[in-house]
């Protein structure tokens, strides 16, 4: 029988109306469950109730050892012994290492509830039932009488958008495979809810960030590094930019276009070759490079084969560039500035899991600041433009000559009125300097760039670093509409917006004479950014998909961590533990010139423990020396 | 002779590796019996070489410890380091169970100086660790030590490593020649193995041990094969190769040039008590700065060895008397011991004809001037040891050679200067004069200097020791004196830098300042005080010492 022939008429709490039921029995065991859901846990009973008038597509079936529920073929319990099935899983849930420590179990799947009530019976942790399907929910309310069951649990929730409140940190999920099996996808949000909680609260995965040899994303790569520190992630970051000067010299060396990539190839394998040695050398576990980073589809491979997550932040418009083609299958997660068709492509091409990650700012870089007269005589204006001279930027500062503007950055044309607007001959600037405009400039232009348009590109989508940047500088800007820009800043509130040149050079017109609203707006933009659109922010969120989608595979790479087995060892030493604790905490290698590293720079006293770590460190190095010398003799 | 501390009854004695090292503490070890029959001597050593201390007379026990086993659970990482770590907490507890009253440690490693720090012993006679780590060495003779294996000072040392070790553990009476004990079965081994091999030649047992430490301290088989060759067919000889298994291809390339007649390869086919009871059946070994020459010493058969490249001869020589030691004069020489040479020319000082000679009429019997059909070379000193008066080991040159006067008399002077200075003892001093003596030469200048310095520090010491005491004094007057002394200290550094010969007392003042220990203001400046007033002391002694002399 389907439950949906079981259903009786309920109002609207859940009181039978009518005396129609087929058990008496049924409907009694459902009116004295909800009777306990409605004074425990009100919200799931709510969402019980809305759905019993609709019709189910569960199916209830006897066994002898009680009621089992089947949902389109797939039984929720054991189909035949469901009692001892559940006794058995929960016996096995429970010999979990990773429940060792938990707080709180969070059961996915309720089935008719045996696994339930042998789990509650053999634990003193909180467990927290999470049953997707509400018409489950009811047929299990109707089949059993599950008194202790819902006095027991702490918290029940029914329905695919009803998640837990107020859970601790350590938390961890004991899966139903059936209810899984119905329900593949809703179990992946409620594995990202339940891990990228506890990922932070018991993850300490080691970071490599890293950077492209040049260009606008370098910058980037600093505040990422800055954003994951305070977060309090291990984190390592790979500055290339140091071998853009080898990168530029084979370039001024060969002209030959054919004998220049294969060079630059060579040049980009020996980078990766590097990065793979140090990654080899401090062994790292999430690899987050930055836009551009010089790493081959060959390293990016090996570091996967060792185990190690990739994940790209690629800041760059797919249109423009698309080196993701190709790259995409390497990375096991890419987040990108752009939505919709992009999102599908880079799937498509074979990414791990692909989210959409807008830019942000720095607010320990991009701040207001105080300037003397003399910087804001330099970087100062009523209006300035700060970037490349791209083709759609040209066509519209040409008519800009009669404006009091200062143009600044690289790639302008040398010819008028570019002659007279482009400062410091067009040199490319700092971080440094380009915040001492935006603080210094009444006005600040930011608009995209566009290589095909001649105007603000119309179709335009993602948000530059810009936007942000000069908001969290509490600078005003004008910023051309942008399809995603509404959903991060209130254009006219938090931003000011044009739609095309025509509107820049009006709202300049309006603008330039309104001093109190610039700072209004600016202030809002401000505070918008250090609410919302801090890197630090992005990064919690890079990380909460990760952890959510990688816990597992994080938790066991950090349970195989040797520092683990070291704590586990040196119990019996209990200021030999705490030095071990203190230096996988800090993210030293688990190695013993990690176990020392502060014993060596440190001053003072030495503890016993502390003797006996350097004298073995001595002996290593004296082993080590003298190898040395054997080699040499 | 002065002493540090007088009474030992409970001695740990540290010598983790090398089988030199052990043999050259034996007459400290058998000097502490002599001075106190009831002490008990315990000696920590490396496993591997624990076998060895059995050859060593008065050893009441040997702790063997298993580096072995720490070095490859280090190497596993991960609970390896908690493993090393579980291994050294229990050989702490149970040395420390041991209530050691005195420990001597002539390693400078910094693990052994840690281990010793660990162990908690009080009174030291050589390197251990202070509270925070630094290591610190206790008495001045291990300072000499640390000083005079300092490499530009090294040609102005005469002092053997034996006697400072044993200065350094306050032992005056010793036996003057290294100890080893053989039993007869060794004994009967050493015999069969000669009579088994048949020598045809009838005429002197002579052990050769081609080997040694790095290959620019041994001698090429070049050089070594026609040396062989003279030995064997012109005096008749039968020799003996001795060395180690792995010392076998340089020994195979010898006889691949000599051919095998009368040449017994003794080398790989012995333990370390029987090498020692084959060498004693010898005549005579001639060798490089090895092991084996100090265990043939110690069994009494001289030697005339061959001080190669960074071996210097008064440092490491045979401690006994009447051997022969070969020192080539060469700029380069002694060489820095950790530097490898592409070029070894002091192997060419030595020529085969003339060492053949020379180990003949050692075989002969001791002399104390070369015989007179020996001519010997002048790039090349050929000394025959013996000991001073107080039971020193010396050596002296039996040939006219080009060595530097200036250097020998200033090792003279130095060989003065410690023994009355740190020792004691009676040794002609001559009329104290202050420095500057209107004779020009380079050393009476940077003296004049350190004099000068020392002096200026031992006066803003004093001021030092006012301001502290002064509750009154400004707080910038103290970093005045800090910042004068730091530069006081620099310039002493900078004089025994710019004037070689003044570079064994500066460097003896550097290790001196780097022991100052405690926390006490007034305390460390004391101890500062004294250093200066040593500094300043010795200065006018070495100065007489070397006036003497001209």
């Amino acid at each position: 029988m389907t439950d949906s022939n079981l259903n009786s008429s309920f109002d609207i709490d859940g009181r039978q109306v009518s005396g129609n039921s087929v058990s008496g029995t049924l409907d009694n065991f459902l009116e004295h469950n909800l009777s306990l859901l409605r004074q425990r846990f009100p919200r799931a009973a709510g969402l019980i109730i809305e759905a019993l008038n609709r019709s189910s597509n569960v199916e209830i079936q006897e066994t002898q050892e009680g009621p089992v529920l089947n949902v389109e073929g797939q039984c929720l319990d054991h189909p035949t012994k469901p009692r001892s099935a559940g006794a058995i899983w929960a016996e096995r849930g429970l010999n979990d290492p990773k429940l060792a420590d938990a707080e709180v179990i969070l059961v996915y799947g309720f089935g008719a509830g045996y696994h339930v009530e042998s789990l509650l019976s053999k634990t003193k942790a909180r467990v927290v039932v999470i049953e997707p399907s509400a018409h489950t929910m009811i047929a299990a309310l109707k089949t059993r009488e599950l008194t202790s069951v819902i006095s027991t649990i702490s918290d029940l929730c029914v329905g695919e958008s009803f998640l837990p409140e107020n859970m601790p940190d350590r938390i961890e999920l004991l899966v139903r495979p059936q209810t899984q099996a119905v329900n593949p996808n809703h179990l992946t949000k409620v594995k990202s809810f339940t891990y990228e909680r506890r990922g932070f609260a018991v993850l300490k995965p080691k970071i490599a960030v890293i950077g492209p040899i040049m260009g606008g994303t370098l910058p980037i790569m600093e505040y990422c590094s800055r954003g994951f520190a305070q977060l309090n992630q291990l984190i390592r970051q790979l500055d290339m930019s140091g071998f853009c000067g080898g990168f530029n010299e084979i370039r001024k060396v060969l002209r030959n276009d054919q004998g220049r990539t294969v060079l630059e190839n060579n040049y980009a394998q020996m980078l990766s070759n590097l990065v793979l040695e140090s990654v080899r050398e401090h062994p790292v576990d999430i690899v987050v490079c930055m836009a551009q980073a010089p790493l081959t589809p060959a390293a990016l491979q090996e570091l996967r084969s060792r185990g190690i997550i990739t994940v790209l932040w690629f800041v760059e418009d797919y249109l423009r560039f698309t080196y993701w083609r190709e790259m995409s299958k390497y990375y096991d997660f890419i987040f990108t500035i752009q939505k919709g068709e992009c999102l599908d492509l880079i799937r498509q091409a074979g990414a791990g899991e692909v989210h959409y990650l807008p830019m942000a700012a720095d607010p320990a870089i991009h701040r207001p600041l105080i300037l003397t007269d003399e910087e804001k005589a330099r970087w100062g204006s009523p209006l300035s433009f700060v970037g490349a001279g791209y083709y759609n930027r040209q066509q519209v500062f040409a008519s800009f000559a009669e404006l009091p503007m200062k143009i600044w950055g690289t790639e302008w044309p040398d010819c008028k009125p570019f002659t007279e607007l482009v400062q410091e001959k067009g040199r490319r600037l700092t971080p440094g300097e380009y915040i001492k405009i935006f603080n210094s400039t009444d006005i600040n232009i930011n608009l995209h760039s566009s290589t095909e348009r001649g105007d603000v590109d119309p179709g335009g989508d993602f948000v530059n670093p810009r936007t942000f940047e000069l908001a969290s500088c509490g600078a005003f800007q004008l910023v051309d509409e942008r399809s995603l820009l509404p959903e991060l800043f209130e254009a006219g509130t938090e931003v000011a917006t044009f739609k095309n040149s025509k509107d820049l050079k009006d709202k300049i017109s309006y603008y330039m004479n309104k001093p109190g609203e610039r700072a209004q707006i600016a202030a809002a933009g401000r505070a918008r950014v250090l609410r919302d659109h801090t890197y630090e922010a992005r990064l919690r969120q890079m990380l909460s998909i990760i952890y959510g989608s990688k816990f597992e595979t994080l938790n066991n790479r950090q349970l195989s961590n040797p520092w683990h087995g070291m704590i586990r060892r040196s119990e019996k030493h209990p200021e030999l533990q705490a030095r071990c604790k203190a230096a996988h905490a800090r993210g030293e290698i688990p190695k013993l010139d990690g176990l020392v590293a502060d014993i060596i720079t440190g001053q003072g006293k030495l503890s016993e423990t502390e003797q006996k770590l350097l004298f073995l460190h001595h002996l290593t190095s004296q082993i080590v020396m003298m190898k040395r010398e054997e080699k040499k003799a | 002779m002065k002493r540090q501390y007088i009474q030992k009854n409970n001695v740990l004695l540290v010598n983790i590796t090398r089988l030199g090292d052990m043999l050259q503490a034996t007459p400290t070890i058998v000097g502490m019996k002599m001075e106190n029959p009831n002490c008990r001597i315990t000696v920590l050593v490396e496993k591997q070489f624990a076998g060895i201390c059995d050859l060593l007379p008065h050893i009441d026990e040997v702790v063997p410890l298993d580096l072995g086993t720490v070095v490859r659970a280090l190497a596993r990482e991960g609970e390896g380091i908690i493993e090393a770590f579980e291994y050294i907490d229990k050989v702490v507890s149970d040395l420390r169970s041991r209530n050691f009253d005195y420990c001597l440690n002539m390693s400078n490693s910094a693990y052994t100086a840690m281990l010793l720090k660990m162990i908690g012993i009080q009174r030291h006679g050589g390197w251990t660790s202070d509270d925070e780590g630094y290591r610190v060495i206790q008495s001045d003779w291990a300072k000499l030590f640390a000083s005079s294996v300092f490499h530009t000072n090294r040609s102005y040392n005469t002092l053997n490593l034996v006697d400072i070790f044993r200065c350094s553990a306050d032992v005056e009476a010793h036996p003057l020649q290294l100890q080893m004990k053989l039993d007869d079965d060794s004994q009967k081994y050493a015999n069969s193995l000669l009579t088994d091999f048949k020598f045809t030649n009838t005429g002197p047992l002579i052990a050769l041990q081609a080997g040694a430490s790095q290959e620019k301290r041994q001698w090429s088989p070049a050089r070594f094969a026609p040396f062989i060759k003279i030995l064997r067919d012109k005096y008749n000889a039968r020799l003996v190769m001795t060395g180690t298994k792995g010392e076998l291809p340089i020994i195979n390339k010898i006889i691949e040039q000599t051919g095998p007649e009368n040449i017994c390869v003794a080398a790989g086919k012995t333990s370390l008590v029987q090498l020692g009871a084959l060498l004693k059946e010898c005549e005579l070994l001639v060798t490089g700065d090895t092991g084996t020459m100090h265990m043939s010493v110690a069994v009494g058969t001289p030697v005339v060895s061959m001080f190669l490249a960074s071996a210097l001869g008064f440092e490491t020589g045979p401690y006994s008397e009447g051997n022969i030691v070969l020192q080539p004069i060469i700029s380069c020489g002694p060489c820095n011991p950790t530097k490898l040479c592409a070029r070894p020319d002091c192997h060419d000082l030595i020529d085969p004809e003339f060492l053949a000679e020379l180990t003949m009429a050692r075989v002969i019997g001791d002399f104390q001037s070369l015989p007179a059909h020996i001519a010997a070379p002048k790039d090349l000193v050929v000394f025959r040891t013996h000991f001073d008066a107080q039971g020193f080991f010396d050596m002296t040159a039996l040939n006219q050679n080009f060595e530097d006067q200036k250097v020998v008399k200033f090792r003279e002077a130095y060989r003065k200067l410690w023994l009355n200075d740190l020792g004691e003892y009676q040794v002609p001093e001559g009329e104290v004069r202050s420095s500057g003596l209107g004779m020009y030469d380079t050393f009476f200048e940077g003296l004049n200097g350190v004099l000068s310095v020392a002096r200026e520090g031992q006066a803003q010491i004093s001021r030092l020791l006012q301001i502290v005491s002064d509750t009154r004094a400004p707080a910038t007057a103290l970093r005045e004196v800090s910042d004068r002394l730091a530069n006081i200290d620099k310039s002493i550094e900078a004089l025994g830098f710019h004037h070689p010969e003044l570079g064994p007392l500066t460097r003896m003042f550097i290790f001196a300042k780097e022991n100052i220990s405690g926390s006490d203001t007034a305390s460390l400046a004391s101890q500062m005080g004294d250093i200066y007033a040593n500094l300043a002391r010795r200065g006018l002694k070495l100065s007489n010492f070397y006036q003497q002399l001209n």
